[in-house]
């Protein structure tokens, strides 16, 4: 967080700022009302307008994938550590190689809203149980990563207005969280994706025009730029070398390591990316949609790449870490001396839009969730109509939304980056083994998915409880405390093994399905349709 | 076990069938690997082996940055790969496995004669007809108007039409 009150913006581009979030959010609630579901369909609500073009499915994959963590946290780590927030950017793009080569379309050719959906046609028998642990943690997920993103807005307004009274943040986080369950119960699926289309061609724009503005003055040589990161730095070369952030030991490039891990493998299992990638009505258009989502997002890297860099070159390190010392004021600090009040209204805006749009997407996978595995299968066993389950999942959208009010203002002292981290983990520890074994291994059991649901769950958790996050260190949420004995803030290390090794337990030790179930889902996944 | 699992026995133990479960999978894990694996060895080497990625090219580039930004080519290069791959290798018996199904749609489920590696019978339709139609039908998803549970599409599996 903000350590001093060093107001990044003046008066003037703190009120364009507003003027402009303002436009976009009118108008993009206009267009959600427009475009919101007008029949009681869950299909249109659930995945929006399934004929839309590789790009536009591409754009809104980008928009759903690129959180203000990405755009200012990552971008402020490059101003601040030179290489090493370079390898996140790194790892933000190389994400998508999974999603494209394994995971995106025997999960479309197979699915239909859900994960629940997908592991609920390999086991039959048990679907209820596995469908409830794939919605907790589901919801898990969803609720870090949300509570991160409302966290995060408060971040950002203290860019502006200095360090914000209690009744400033409340009031924040409370506007936000209105407009996304508006966004979310109202708009559905269709409303979000107007958003992410939005909010991402806002995104490629902002950081490409910014980029180009940053090389420009550099004269195009990317050797200049780093030179000059470099001397203004107040590191020299150290800038440029890996170890300012994560070389103080092993243990602390192997927390570097974890947190990777959990970045790439993540990513497939997030539940509001998963959603996306059903939309789809062929798989011919979902393949060519996530090659646009991997060229955008990592354009965006690269483009992020080059704003941190030019935030130290221009700006200068020390001035960065002074106003905040998690960098996320590097971003708006660049914008301001490249292109005065302006530019960073614009990207202020900017990054509000990112944040309702990313929290939009996360609430309508959760509510999803809830709404048609939880209740509809789990509760009303199948037996819920349409267009009550559709009231389930507007309602469930409203209580998420207020969830995530609540437990973003109960958790002031948490970091963004923190919270989102862990989201990430648990999906890569919880979701993905479900998901990898679903949809690639013939043996798979019902119990072996609770296991690595529940198991992969508690022990990331767990990790991170016992983990410096929580106690012994100054910056933890407990500073007086110290029962920290897992030595890694990023429990992704282990508990990712952990929940595949669970899942494979429980499948070995457990009797095998139906015979036949598999070969169903195999040609299902793999013939698809057209 | 009845007509229909038979069936879909037969196709999921068909050579054609493990010819497009082969290019799927074996060039998916090999590539992944080659992505994921790559990217976390360099993280690693960046670790654990500093004094190599501090190599310096020339100016102000070092080895560690230029496999950085190597990672975003290797991405592209990959992505290319997989795409002609699968256009290749696997649209075509996916394709070839759906209009078979489309084709014996009007024979009804039951009928003993048909294989996936025996070449199929002459079609009945003008081939043109045949895929329009098809693609209107929404293929192997239910799509739009009534409402099937996941139990029951759980337990009814491939059949759509």
């Amino acid at each position: 967080m903000v350590t001093t009150a060093v107001v990044v913006a003046d008066r003037v581009s703190l009120q364009l700022t507003f003027l402009l979030f303002l436009g976009v959010v009118v108008v993009t609630l206009f267009s959600v009302l427009l475009t919101a579901p007008h029949r009681d369909e869950i299909d249109e609500f659930y995945l929006g307008n399934r004929t839309m073009t590789p790009l536009r499915n591409g754009l809104a994959m980008c928009g759903d994938y690129v959180s203000v963590a990405t755009l200012l946290g990552s971008t402020g780590l490059v101003a601040l550590t030179g290489y090493d927030g370079l390898l996140y950017l790194c790892g933000t793009a190389v994400a998508w190689m999974m999603v494209l080569l394994l995971i995106a379309e025997p999960l479309r050719n197979a699915g239909r809203f859900t994960l629940g959906d997908t592991v609920a046609l390999r086991m039959p028998a048990r679907q209820r149980s596995v469908r409830l642990a794939v919605s907790l943690c589901t919801l898990a997920v969803a609720t870090l990563y949300l509570v991160a993103q409302l966290v995060g807005s408060v971040a950002l307004l203290t860019q502006f207005t200095g360090e914000p009274s209690a009744a400033t943040k409340t009031l924040c986080v409370v506007v936000i969280g209105t407009i996304v369950i508006v966004y979310a119960a109202l708009g559905g699926m269709p409303g979000a994706t107007f958003i992410q289309i939005v909010k991402a061609v806002m995104l490629v724009a902002g950081v490409g025009v910014t980029a180009v503005m940053v090389l420009h003055r550099y004269h195009w040589n990317i050797g200049a730029l780093l030179t000059a990161a470099a001397d203004h730095s107040g590191m020299g070369t150290r800038f440029l070398e890996p170890g300012l952030r994560y070389g103080a030991g092993t243990t602390s490039t192997l927390d570097f390591f974890s947190l990777q891990l959990a970045i790439v493998l993540g990513l497939a299992a997030l539940p509001h990316v998963m959603m996306r990638l059903l939309a789809p009505r062929s798989s011919s258009v979902l393949r060519t949609s996530v090659v646009w989502a991997i060229g955008l997002v990592g354009f965006v890297c690269l483009a992020a790449g080059v704003l941190g860099l030019g935030a130290t070159a221009v700006v200068g390190r020390e001035t960065i870490a002074r106003t905040d010392h998690t960098g996320d004021a590097a971003v708006l600090l660049l914008a301001h001396a490249l292109g005065g009040g302006l530019l960073t209204a614009l990207l202020s805006c900017l990054a509000f839009v990112t944040l309702l749009a990313v929290a939009a997407g996360l609430t309508l996978a959760a509510a999803s969730s809830l709404a048609h595995d939880l209740y509809g299968e789990v509760i009303r066993k199948g037996r819920a109509d349409q267009s009550e389950e559709l009231l389930v999942a507007r309602l469930a959208a409203a209580v998420i939304g207020v969830l995530g009010m609540l437990l973003a203002l109960v958790s002031w002292g948490a970091n963004s980056a923190t919270l989102a981290f862990l989201a990430f983990a648990i999906a890569a520890s919880a979701l993905l083994p479900t998901l990898v074994y679903t949809l690639f291994w013939r043996r798979f059991t019902a119990t072996g998915a609770l296991l690595s649901l529940c198991g992969g769950l508690l022990c990331s958790i767990l990790l991170v409880v016992f983990s410096p996050v929580v106690s012994s260190t100054p910056n933890s949420l407990y500073p007086s405390a110290d029962f920290a004995w897992f030595p890694l803030q990023n429990p992704g290390i282990v508990s990712i093994p952990a929940g595949f090794l669970l899942g494979w337990l429980g499948t070995v030790l457990s009797r095998p399905e139906v015979p036949g179930v598999y070969e169903d889902f195999e040609i299902r996944a793999l013939v698809g349709a057209e | 076990m009845n007509v229909e699992q038979t069936r879909r026995r037969v196709i999921s133990e068909s050579n054609e069938f493990r010819l497009l479960r082969r290019a799927h999978r074996r060039s998916g894990v090999r590539m992944t690997l080659l992505a994921v694996g790559g990217f976390l060895l360099y993280v690693l080497l960046s670790g654990f082996a500093p004094g190599l990625m501090n190599t310096p090219l020339g100016g102000h580039l070092t080895l560690g940055l230029a496999l950085g930004l190597g990672q975003f080519a290797i991405m592209a290069v990959i992505a290319r790969r997989r795409l002609v791959h699968l256009r290749t290798h696997a649209d075509p018996r996916a394709r070839g496995f759906r209009t078979r199904f489309v084709r014996r749609h009007p024979y009804g489920p039951d009928e003993p004669a048909w294989h996936p590696d025996r070449p199929p019978a002459p079609a009945r339709r003008p081939v043109s007809h045949r895929a329009g139609g098809f693609r209107a039908s929404g293929g192997f998803r239910a799509s739009g108007g009534s409402r099937t549970s996941g139990g029951s599409r759980a337990s009814g599996g491939f059949r759509t039409w």
